[in-house]
């Protein structure tokens, strides 16, 4: 084999054996319109990282977990805010709960957008908006299943906005 | 040793660079106004960064993540890039960097060996009988599990990048950047000889030719 065959089967055997997720291009085609029509409004923020990711059940596997019902806890950081997230098994009607926690706790606002495009339901973005608690608390009962972001705005009329970067529920 | 001769000529690297054409023309079509560049632009160039980054051995969700923030900073930063030709490699260097400071930053990386692939020894060569493409595959994937870590990460990104920017690649690897190009020669060299220990006998090429053509 020639240098240049090796390359080509090393390319074809990696795509073979360790394929991309199900569904990547299309989360990904998702994401950047919907920060593209962000970046319309100028809306500055802080991204935080995903730091942990934690299935409840073991087995699961968390990135394609969608409809499995399964339970996981995410937790994102950035250098001056936690945000756990726990993402609860479905309820009765097809939708998920999901319960959060602001370290340090903080006067925020938490909104949840649903991309567009990220579920056969989702031809525009839709929202959600919860205020934290004293404790740092927050939940949202009855999300459809999706690919989401969230964005924590401080109450202080100064401070940038926090997003997470988008994880499916 | 000491090949540095093949580092920065694209010349002697023949294999088809038709991703890096794709992506440059899309990601000039979304400069222009077309939102349907940037779907082509994703669509091109997310499998490339995602293999880049697995190369890292990272987890499935980390890697996915760390795509994503490449993605992200392209929307964000997409005025940095002068050039739209540059866009893929642009696109790569952010997501090996980003993979480089997750590995660094946290010690639960998944070993890949394990947990995601069918792992097997290049001792069976008796049992082999046919040289069609997939078993020449399962060779190679056999080949490949006995290099180290360091030679499996290099020649998975230069196997998706097809001409990575060596100055990029070492800052991500950690390594000098003088080593790359002896670094992949050497661990090509050594995927060789335990191909051609492998090899099957009424496949002549794939032991004859491999020398002549020099290094990468």
């Amino acid at each position: 084999m020639s240098r240049d065959e090796i390359f080509d089967h090393l390319e074809t055997m990696w795509s073979e054996r360790d394929p991309m997720p199900e569904g990547l291009v299309e989360r990904m085609q998702a994401l950047v319109a919907a920060e593209v029509t962000m970046a319309l409004t100028d809306l500055d923020y802080e991204l935080m990282m995903l730091i942990e990711r934690s299935a409840d059940l073991a087995g699961t596997r968390g990135g394609a977990g969608t409809g499995t019902g399964t339970a996981y806890t995410l937790r994102f950081g950035t250098g001056d805010l936690d945000l756990l997230v726990r993402a609860g098994g479905r309820n009765g009607g097809g939708t998920t709960r999901l319960d959060g926690w602001v370290v340090p706790p903080a006067e925020l606002t938490v909104r949840a957008t649903r991309l567009a495009g990220s579920g056969a339901d989702t031809p525009a973005e839709q929202s959600w908006e919860v205020e934290v608690d004293a404790q740092g608390r927050f939940e949202l009962t009855d999300l459809p299943a999706g690919l989401y972001r969230l964005w924590l705005t401080p109450h202080a009329a100064d401070a940038k906005p926090f997003g997470t970067p988008a994880f499916e529920i | 040793m000491g090949q540095d001769a093949d580092q920065h000529d694209p010349a002697e690297d023949d294999r088809p660079t038709q991703v890096w054409t794709d992506a440059a023309a899309a990601f000039g079509r979304w400069l222009d106004g077309d939102q349907g560049g940037l779907d082509d632009l994703v669509a091109t160039m997310t499998p490339v960064l995602w293999h880049v980054v697995r190369a890292y051995r990272l987890s499935p969700d980390s890697a996915e993540d760390v795509v994503q923030s490449t993605w992200l900073a392209l929307v964000r930063r997409r005025d940095a890039i002068e050039d739209a030709l540059a866009v893929g490699g642009w696109l790569t260097t952010t997501a090996r960097r980003e993979a480089w400071r997750v590995c660094q930053k946290s010690d639960r990386t998944i070993p890949v060996e394990d947990d995601e692939f069918d792992v097997r020894m290049p001792s069976q060569r008796s049992a082999e009988t046919d040289a069609v493409a997939h078993d020449e595959r399962d060779r190679l994937w056999a080949a490949v599990e006995t290099l180290n870590e360091r030679c499996q990460r290099l020649l998975r990104i230069v196997a998706f990048e097809h001409r990575p920017d060596y100055s990029q690649v070492a800052v991500a690897l950690d390594m000098p950047v003088g080593s790359i190009g002896p670094t992949r020669s050497r661990c090509l060299a050594k995927l060789r000889v335990v191909l051609e220990d492998t090899a099957f006998h009424d496949h002549p090429d794939s032991a004859t030719t491999s020398d002549e053509r020099g290094p990468r």
